[in-house]
């Protein structure tokens, strides 16, 4: 993989460890790109805001880890996001007094053609002569884009396991990957562009409503579309593939048993105002109602958005016992750690459908402590296959790398899903690999997985609490009967 | 190397030391890059060259017989990287602005987590 490097410096008048001291304090203090993070630690989370768009656009983050450090004198972030690279700060003491402050970025190879398209210069990106394309469409800036690096990473890792294993019908597989920015119109261009660039088939992990842009474009075109994460369902088409956890799944499975480990019985539902979140809640006030609660309110708030402390105030002053949380990514981050500040823990505990792995970690331990989840897969799964995938993950992207979910890993399951379908199809066709996909099977990480059709996918559940550095696991539920935890080992 | 990706040839060992030489220098002759990119061969040196000519990252300007090559702005990629190193510079001015309003006593904390604060 290339790489490039790119240096600056600068002489400021403070010493050492008082510059050293401002980073990652954020809020304009912060310094490289406005920089935070919780603590100056390694291993500690870094986001940094890069004005990308000339215009005011909205700016990208870039999300890694301090991954090196030497007090007062270096600190090293690796990232994954939006491209993969480190980023080095050095401050060296000068004898007439200050500072000098040297920044060296290393940008991988995928940064270039992202930051191409970005400022509107066309970069299609090309597919090897005989190589057996496949889009990969994810969320590598905006509010979604705390599931991308583990997505890609999921996605390289899986097609490498294919082409180790002879690809497809002889065929390597290439990954292309497009970014939709977290919006429903560059996913229709980034659909148009993976289709150019020669894909017949593209797995997304994109939002809903990115989703639907993209399926549109693709069924105009006759591409296979496989939709990895939490979803609430659909048309459907004999093209569209829709993976993923179910709300009515999630919540038949945690609702109950929320309600009767604490009590509680008053709902609030809050979450982004788009078409999983809303469908989320027809499903919650079912289940709810079934099990003998009551919703007291329910609200959206658009993505991308980051004070709720209006929202959280409401919360408190509905009387509220329990709060279903539906929003996604960087607003689930941003409202769980203001639940936190502002002491709603106290009144309230929470299940969040989209709360996996890598959310938690930004939100942080303090923050995140408490909550439950409820998805199909979580890291410390404790079986053969999940041992090999998450061993092999971090020997090939290192141990900065952002961790896998449900909603990530499951793009690795969805590419040997299509692998074995286009292998028994024998061609690229994608109405014949979509054929073979109903009632196609795949041992893996999370057990056993199986398509019975475009919209019907069964897996095992599991519910899980937040705490101290990761998920502790509260119950198994088996798509047509649950079972008792203590029969899944957990780590 | 991959003649059509503007990345390749951007992270080219030989074409950054290329690139490299003719931002410290300006124009250079053929002869100049050599002498001071030595280790490389003359044939690796022209094909790189060539390469960076055909991206339009370098131009080339024929000076009484003998060929003078330069760096050129208006390759994509070299405008993207040109961006980007516009952008860290910027941020580095952003904290020469920072630290000289800590030094001015107009910021007074700078505690991390916490919010700027500002004196009355």
């Amino acid at each position: 993989m290339g790489q490039l490097t790119l240096t600056a410096e600068r002489v400021v008048e403070l010493p050492p460890h008082q510059v050293y001291g401002m980073f990652g304090s954020g809020s304009g203090a912060g310094w490289l790109f406005d920089a935070h993070c919780a603590e100056v630690a390694v291993g500690a989370m870094v986001t940094l805001r890069v004005p990308l768009e000339s215009g005011g656009g909205r700016p990208a983050d870039i999300v890694g880890r301090i991954s090196g450090l030497a007090a007062g004198r270096r600190i090293d972030i690796t990232h994954h996001l939006p491209w993969r690279g480190r980023l080095r700060m050095r401050f060296d003491p000068r004898e007439s007094g200050g500072t000098r402050v040297r920044v060296t970025a290393e940008i991988g190879s995928e940064a270039l053609p992202w930051l191409m398209r970005r400022r509107g210069i066309p970069a299609t990106g090309s597919v090897p002569e005989g190589a057996h394309p496949v889009g990969l469409l994810c969320s590598k800036s905006g509010p979604a884009s705390v599931f991308a690096a583990a997505t890609e990473n999921l996605a390289l890792l899986g097609a490498e396991q294919v082409n180790a294993d002879g690809g497809v019908n002889g065929r390597e597989m290439r990954v292309l990957v497009g970014d939709d920015a977290t919006d429903p119109r560059t996913a229709a261009a980034e659909t148009r562009r993976l289709i150019r660039a020669g894909c017949r088939a593209i797995i997304t992990n994109v939002t809903s409503q990115s989703f639907n842009a993209i399926s549109a474009v693709a069924r105009r075109a006759g591409v296979l579309v496989i939709y990895t994460p939490v979803n609430e369902g659909g048309p459907a088409h004999d093209l569209v593939f829709r993976l993923g956890e179910r709300p009515e799944g999630q919540l038949d499975a945690a609702v109950r048993r929320l309600m009767g480990a604490t009590g509680g019985r008053h709902w609030y539902l809050a979450g982004n105002d788009y078409s999983w979140p809303r469908d989320s809640n027809v499903w919650a006030r079912r289940v709810i109602a079934r099990h003998g609660g009551a919703v007291v309110g329910e609200t959206y708030r658009a993505l991308g958005t980051d004070d709720f402390s209006s929202l959280i105030d409401d919360i408190a002053a509905s009387g509220a016992d329990l709060v279903l949380s539906t929003f996604v990514g960087a607003d689930e981050v941003a409202f769980e750690q203001q639940c936190h500040a502002m002491g709603l823990r106290a009144q309230c505990r929470t299940l969040a459908l989209a709360l996996d792995e890598f959310t938690r970690s930004a939100i942080g331990d303090a923050a995140s402590s408490g909550l439950w989840s409820v998805f199909g897969y979580f890291e410390n799964l404790d079986n053969a296959a999940n041992r090999a995938l998450v061993d092999s993950y971090y020997r090939e992207f290192g141990r900065w790398a952002p961790p896998p979910s449900s909603i990530t890993e499951s793009v690795y399951e969805a590419l040997h899903l299509y692998t074995g379908a286009a292998r028994a199809a024998g061609d690229d066709e994608p109405l014949t690999i979509a054929r073979e996909l109903r009632g196609r099977s795949f041992d893996g990480p999370r057990g056993t997985v199986a398509i019975s059709g475009p919209n019907a996918y069964r897996q095992p559940l599991m519910v899980a609490e937040a705490g101290n550095g990761g998920f502790s696991l509260v119950a198994e539920v088996e798509p047509s009967r649950e079972r008792d935890s203590a029969r899944l080992r957990w780590s | 190397m991959d003649s059509h990706d503007d990345f390749a040839v951007l992270t080219d060992p030989v074409c950054q030391k290329i690139l490299a030489v003719l931002d410290r220098n300006g124009e250079t002759s053929f002869d100049g890059i050599a002498a001071e990119i030595g280790a490389h061969g003359t044939g690796a040196l022209y094909t790189r060259l060539h390469l960076l000519r055909e991206h339009g990252l370098v131009s080339c300007r024929d000076d009484d017989g003998t060929a003078r090559f330069a760096i050129s702005y208006e390759g994509p990629a070299r405008q993207v990287v040109s961006f980007l190193t516009e952008l860290l510079h910027t941020s580095l001015g952003d904290l020469d602005h920072v630290t000289r309003r800590v030094a001015d006593g107009e910021v007074r904390q700078l505690g991390r987590g916490g919010r700027e604060g500002r004196t009355a």
